[in-house]
C-alpha cells in the first residue's frame, strides 16, 4: 500500500507540475527547462511515452536497459533531423507514426507476455524518432533551438525513466492488472484518433 | 483524477487540458454510459482472475473500434438502444451471478463497447483536441471500470456479495429506464 501512496504521489506530482510549466510559470529558467518538458506538452508524445513506459516497467531492469538506449538513440537521430532539415521539422506524419506505435505497444503491454528484446528495442526506437521530430521548436534558432532540443531529448528520456520505475514498483497483483488496463487504454486513445486522422 | 483537475483548472478550455476535461466529463455525464461501465467493473470482480482484467481491457480497445467507425461516419443503428441493453444485461448478469466461459463474458463486453464506442466518436470529430478529448474519455471510462472493480471486491464477504449483486439489479434497472425512455 505504501508503494501504491508513493506512486500515486509521484505520478500526481508529474501531471500537476504539467499544467503548471505549461503556462511558462518557470520564468528564466530558459530554453532547456522549455524542452524538458515539451514531451508533457504534446497529447501524441504523452501517449507513446506513457505506452512505452509501461512496457519497459514490465520487464527487468536488465531487459529494460537497451529500450532505453534505443529510445534516447532514436530522439537524439529525430532531434537531429528536425534540426537540420525543415522537411523533416514539418513532417505531418509524426503523430500519426508516434500514435501507431503506441497503439502496438499497448496491446503488448494489455498481453503482458514475455517478449523477445528485439521488439521493445524497436518499438522505442520509433516513438523515439517520432518524440525527436516532435520537439522542433517554432520561432527558435542558434543556441535557444539547441537549448530547447537538448532540453526534449534529456526530458524524454527523464519522463520514461520516472513512469517506468512507477510501474516496475507495482509488484502486486492487482498492481499488474492496473498496468495491463492502462496499457489498453493508450491503444483505444491511439485507434481512434487515427480513425480521426484517416478522416481528415 | 484530482491530479489532472489541478492541471484543468490552471488553463482556459481549449488546447490539451481542455480537451482532455471535455473528453473526461463525456462519460460522466451520461448515466447510461456510467452504470454499464460500472457493471462491467462489478463483473470482472464478480467473476475473478482472468475476467479481472480481462473484461477492463477488452471493453477500451473494442470500443475504439466503435469510436473509430462514429468517427468514420460509419452509421450503427440503435445506438442508444444498444447503451440502454448493455446496462440492463451487464446488470443483469450481476444480479443473477453468471459465471459463464471467460470467452463468452469478453465477446458480450465486446459487442456492447462498440455501442458505447460509436456514440462517443461521433462526437469527437468537434472535439478541440481530438488526442487530448479520447484521453480523456477513454481514462474516465477505465475509471469507473476501477470503481466497479473496487466496488465488487464486496462479494468477498456474503453481506457484501448481496450488496454487489443488488446494485447488478439497480443498474439493469436503470437500463429499462433508459430503454423505454423513463429516464
Amino acid at each position: 500500500m505504501k508503494t501504491l501512496l508513493k506512486s500515486a504521489l509521484v505520478a500526481a506530482a508529474m501531471l500537476a507540475s504539467a499544467g503548471a510549466w505549461a503556462h511558462g510559470a518557470a520564468p528564466g529558467l530558459g530554453n532547456f527547462v522549455g524542452g524538458f518538458i515539451h514531451p508533457l506538452a504534446e497529447p501524441a508524445q504523452v501517449v507513446a511515452l506513457v505506452a512505452l513506459a509501461l512496457l519497459v516497467g514490465q520487464q527487468t531492469f536488465r531487459r529494460a536497459e537497451p529500450a532505453v538506449w534505443s529510445l534516447g538513440l532514436a530522439t537524439a537521430i529525430g532531434v537531429a533531423a528536425a534540426a537540420l532539415s525543415a522537411r523533416w521539422a514539418g513532417w505531418g506524419g509524426t503523430d500519426a507514426l508516434l500514435l501507431v506505435f503506441a497503439g502496438l505497444t499497448g496491446v503488448l503491454v494489455a498481453v503482458a507476455r514475455p517478449l523477445p528484446v528485439p521488439v521493445y528495442v524497436g518499438l522505442a526506437f520509433m516513438i523515439g524518432i517520432g518524440s525527436g521530430l516532435e520537439s522542433s521548436p517554432e520561432g527558435l534558432r542558434g543556441g535557444a533551438r539547441i537549448g530547447f532540443m537538448a532540453g526534449a531529448l534529456v526530458g524524454t528520456l527523464a519522463w520514461l525513466g520516472d513512469a517506468g520505475l512507477l510501474v516496475q514498483a507495482c509488484h502486486r497483483a492487482w498492481g499488474k492488472v492496473v498496468v495491463r488496463v492502462v496499457g489498453s487504454w493508450m491503444t483505444a486513445c491511439s485507434v481512434i484518433v487515427l480513425a480521426l486522422q484517416l478522416k481528415r | 483524477m484530482l491530479a489532472w483537475a489541478v492541471s484543468v483548472q490552471a488553463h482556459e478550455g481549449d488546447g490539451m487540458v481542455g480537451g482532455f476535461g471535455a473528453g473526461f466529463l463525456h462519460p460522466l455525464l451520461g448515466l447510461d454510459h456510467v452504470v454499464a461501465m460500472v457493471a462491467v467493473g462489478l463483473w470482472g470482480a464478480f467473476l475473478g482472475m482472468p475476467a479481472l482484467w480481462l473484461l477492463p481491457v477488452v471493453f477500451p480497445m473494442v470500443m475504439a473500434v466503435g469510436g473509430a467507425l462514429g468517427v468514420a461516419g460509419v452509421p450503427l443503428p440503435h445506438v442508444e438502444t444498444g447503451i440502454a441493453l448493455s446496462a440492463i444485461a451487464l446488470g443483469g448478469v450481476v444480479a443473477f451471478a453468471v459465471r459463464p466461459p471467460i470467452w463468452v463474458a469478453a465477446v458480450l463486453v465486446g459487442v456492447f463497447a462498440i455501442f458505447h464506442g460509436h456514440a462517443h466518436g461521433t462526437e469527437l470529430p468537434s472535439a478541440a483536441n481530438p488526442i487530448a478529448y479520447s484521453l480523456g474519455f477513454v481514462i474516465a471510462t477505465g475509471l469507473l471500470h476501477l470503481s466497479g472493480i473496487a466496488f465488487g471486491f464486496l462479494t468477498h464477504w456474503r453481506q457484501g456479495m448481496v450488496v454487489v449483486r443488488g446494485l447488478g439489479a439497480v443498474i439493469a434497472a436503470i437500463g429499462f429506464g433508459f430503454l423505454f425512455h423513463l429516464l
